[in-house]
């Protein structure tokens, strides 16, 4: 793995290390088999026993396997890391908020998803979010988001566990490799090799068993090597003195962080209401009462093992300052924080099994989430995918959980490529993958707490999540440093209006969701209080005019908050249209809206709905494909005379953003009398008005088979 | 009781926004900065707090929800 390559700077060692490390990892891994093959002589060899374990899970296995599953690499080696660079803000950051945040999912969502997963016989989220909102479509559309959510957080256990052994193995293998470290492309090897063994031998059971094992051992490791750093340092109290003395920036949050950065950061846990492994995880559960002991323990769990690895980070950030620790570097000449964990182990622990047993606990932490992603994966396509797409009966019970293994096999190969070729900061690519389940998460808390929620709401929130996800991807690590359209990158981190852009990505999710959700809802059940909130809305929409949205939207987005460019047209990229477009249109679409809506009450009250109804038809085949229609007519009528308001107020538009279209022509030629110009422009707004007047009243006829010309 | 429980809860959500601490680097028993320390101790709030919700805010129609044949049962 190239994050490892850095390592070569630093020279071989002149005596090979000890590979005493390495044979305890291996004895360890060993050990993972032997429980692999155990799990598997209890497998059923069904489905239901692959995918949850036959609801079998008591509440500390439970605790185990669910508090495992949430710590990878992110919790281990990123945290260190991250508190290398941003000192101990990043327990609040990440830590403290999921003690409330993860309990609260647990507690809210969790308990409600169990019950359903075992009344319904659920293996899946999708199969619940499908039921529950009559929809095979949106489980065709779930399937890819979720399933590419989780090749990121695979990679952070990928990257992290390739970065970490390379560290700590290093000059083991002089000659044989690079630094004489074991490289991260064969740790990634080895670490799937061994989760695939356990996972096909005995599916989610297997994993619950490994997690509960695994959790065990990187506890108790973690705080023995956390005491032994200690130790080698000179003890707690010198450790942080050596901070103070050398980086005491790193024991406060000001100039690292603001305030309204680390409250963006409350909305980041949330992900674990929607991250597919963890529902599968509640779904072994025997009992609800088995999640008590999950919902109490969680917060402490995480305090056990963040603390330390916070209090290692900075004490290595003192460490690095004072000059006694040397840290690899990024190609940009940045310390790889990556590397700070493997690197402490290596300074303080000089007793090699020690290094082996802390190690085996790193992978523990590691392996303890990749398993129950792998088993995940594979029960989303097999349940969600192939299931729906070719029906119950078309394979075997067998054939079934081989589907599932394939598709494990097939994700796990893209994954590992991608780790070898794409190293980045694992604190980060955690933080962009569990923000994209957190935006989803609205879609399952309405699902389970909101009865009127829509499955066009949905379809909304998860279209508005997945292109904003990707728009602020592509921003932060497709573009070249300084180039960002909408945020800044701050510390490593990449901020929008000074908060994280998990912020806006929910934002977006929960306007979808209920935008949608309400304004449906609004339009069938008139004269209720959806019904006026909607009205109350259009008629705000309609009585802002465009020269009024203009220093609104510029005062708002270009001046407070800094989002978006204040005007220029600049070869008509999409930030610098999005402003005047809204300026233009809100106006009109609140005419639209109102509008649509009385088109549509008056339509629903008519006879031939009335038939449809006692047809039996259900009420989105009533509304979609009887009554919309008939509904539009009106709407199209107003359409004609619209796009003439639209050009003349995109004279006004034009001219306060500079977008330098026809409306600036038009005032430019009249104010200096070019007669030709001026001339032009009429000459095309009126054609303009003409056709699409034309086009107006050509599309009554298909909208209403009843007009013939 | 339940109310309390989700007042607390809501409690809880606000002071994790510690911004009295902010640029105060003071160590705690001599190696603790005191917002490491003011967050540790968040924790096991938030684990007695939780503790409380099972106690007294737990759904405990879900379960029998999930074992009977009601389809209309639950608080969905």
């Amino acid at each position: 793995m190239s994050s490892i390559t850095p390592l070569i700077a630093l020279g071989q060692a002149a005596e090979p290390a000890s590979r005493t490390p390495l044979v305890i990892i291996g004895v360890y891994m060993c050990v993972l088999f032997g429980l692999g093959w155990i799990s598997s002589r209890l497998f059923r060899g069904s489905s239901k026993d692959f995918f949850v374990a036959s609801h079998s899970i008591g509440p500390f296995m439970l605790l185990m396997s669910v508090f495992g599953t949430t710590m990878t690499a992110f919790a281990l080696v990123g945290s260190t890391g991250k508190a290398f660079s941003l000192g101990i803000g990043v327990y609040g950051l990440m830590a403290s908020s999921s003690g409330l945040i993860h309990a609260a999912c647990f507690f809210l969502v969790g308990i409600r998803m169990w019950s359903f997963g075992k009344k319904y016989g659920y293996v899946t989220q999708i199969q619940f979010f499908r039921d529950r909102f009559e929809s095979k479509k949106l489980g065709y559309l779930l399937f890819p988001i979720l399933a590419g959510l989780i090749i990121p957080y695979l990679l952070v256990g990928l990257i992290g566990a390739g970065t970490y052994i390379g560290g700590v193995t290093r000059g083991m293998f002089p000659g044989t490799f690079d630094a004489g470290a074991v490289p991260g492309w064969l740790t990634g090897l080895v670490i799937c090799g061994v989760v695939l063994f356990y996972v096909f031998s005995g599916g989610v059971r297997s994993a619950v068993w490994a997690n509960t094992f695994q959790t065990i051992v990187f506890m108790i490791m973690g705080l023995v090597g956390f005491i032994v750093i200690a130790k080698g340092i000179g003890g707690l109290a010198e450790a942080s003195e050596l901070t103070r003395q050398h980086a005491p920036e790193k024991l406060v949050r000001e100039g690292l962080m603001t305030p309204a950065h680390f409250m963006s950061y409350m909305l980041v846990p949330l992900s674990v209401g929607m991250f597919p492994h963890l529902f599968q995880h509640w779904l072994t559960a025997k009992s609800a009462k088995a999640f008590r002991l999950t919902v109490i323990a969680h917060p402490l769990c995480i305090m056990i093992v963040w603390v330390p690895c916070i209090l290692i980070g900075i004490w290595g950030a003192g460490l690095y300052a004072e000059g006694s620790l040397i840290v690899p570097k990024l190609p940009n000449g940045a310390p790889n924080a990556n590397t700070v964990l493997s690197m402490m182990v290596n300074k303080f622990m000089v007793d090699p099994v020690l290094i082996g047993l802390f190690s085996a606990g790193v992978l523990a932490a590691i392996m303890s989430s990749l398993d129950s992603q792998f088993v995940c994966v594979g029960s989303m396509f097999t349940n969600d995918f192939v299931v729906p797409m070719f029906g119950n009966k078309r394979f075997s019970d067998r054939q079934k959980v081989w589907l599932g293994r394939g598709f494990i096999v097939f994700i796990v190969v893209i994954t590992y490529v991608i780790s070898i070729f794409k190293p980045m900061s694992v604190f980060n690519l955690g933080i962009w993958c569990f923000s994209g389940f957190s935006a989803l998460f609205p879609i399952a808390f309405a699902a389970v707490y909101w009865k009127r929620v829509t499955t066009a709401g949905v379809f909304a929130s998860v279209i508005a999540t997945a292109v904003t996800w990707v728009l602020f991807i592509h921003d932060a690590l497709g573009r070249a440093a300084g180039e960002q359209w909408f945020g800044v990158k701050e510390h490593g981190e990449y901020l929008i209006a000074g908060v994280m852009p998990v912020a806006f990505i929910c934002l977006a999710s929960v306007v979808a969701l209920v935008g949608v959700s309400l304004g449906i809802a609004a339009a069938i059940r008139h004269n209720t209080w959806v019904d006026y909130f909607a009205v109350g809305l259009g008629i705000a929409a309609q009585a802002l005019p465009n020269f009024i949205m203009g220093p609104i939207l510029i005062l708002t987005f270009t001046l407070w908050l800094g989002l978006l460019p204040g005007g220029g047209w600049h070869g008509g990229q999409w930030q610098y249209l999005i402003m005047p477009v809204i300026a233009l249109s809100t106006s009109y679409m609140g005419s639209i809206a109102r509008i649509t809506r009385s088109s549509m009450l008056e339509v629903l009250n008519s006879n031939f709905i009335r038939t449809a109804h006692a047809k039996g038809l259900p009420a989105r085949t009533v509304i979609w494909r009887h009554a919309l229609k008939p509904t539009l007519l009106p709407v199209v009528s107003y359409l004609g005379p619209v796009f003439v308001y639209v050009l003349t107020g995109s004279v006004f538009v034009d001219m306060y953003f500079s977008t330098g279209g026809l409306g600036q022509a038009y005032v430019g030629s009249a104010l200096s009398r070019d007669y030709a110009v001026l001339l032009g422009v009429t000459i095309l707004y009126g054609t303009l008005t003409v056709v699409v007047n034309l086009l107006t009243d050509l599309a009554y006829a298909w909208f209403d088979p009843k007009i013939r010309y | 009781m339940k109310k309390v429980v989700y007042g607390l809860l809501i409690l809880l959500a606000v002071i994790h926004q510690d911004v009295w601490w902010w640029d105060n680097g003071e160590l705690v028993f001599g190696f603790m900065p005191l917002g490491l320390f003011y967050h540790s101790l968040y924790s096991c709030m938030a684990a007695a707090v939780w503790a409380m919700a099972v106690k007294w805010a737990w759904p405990g129609d879900i379960e029998q929800w999930a074992e009977s044949g009601d389809e209309a049962g639950g608080e969905q």
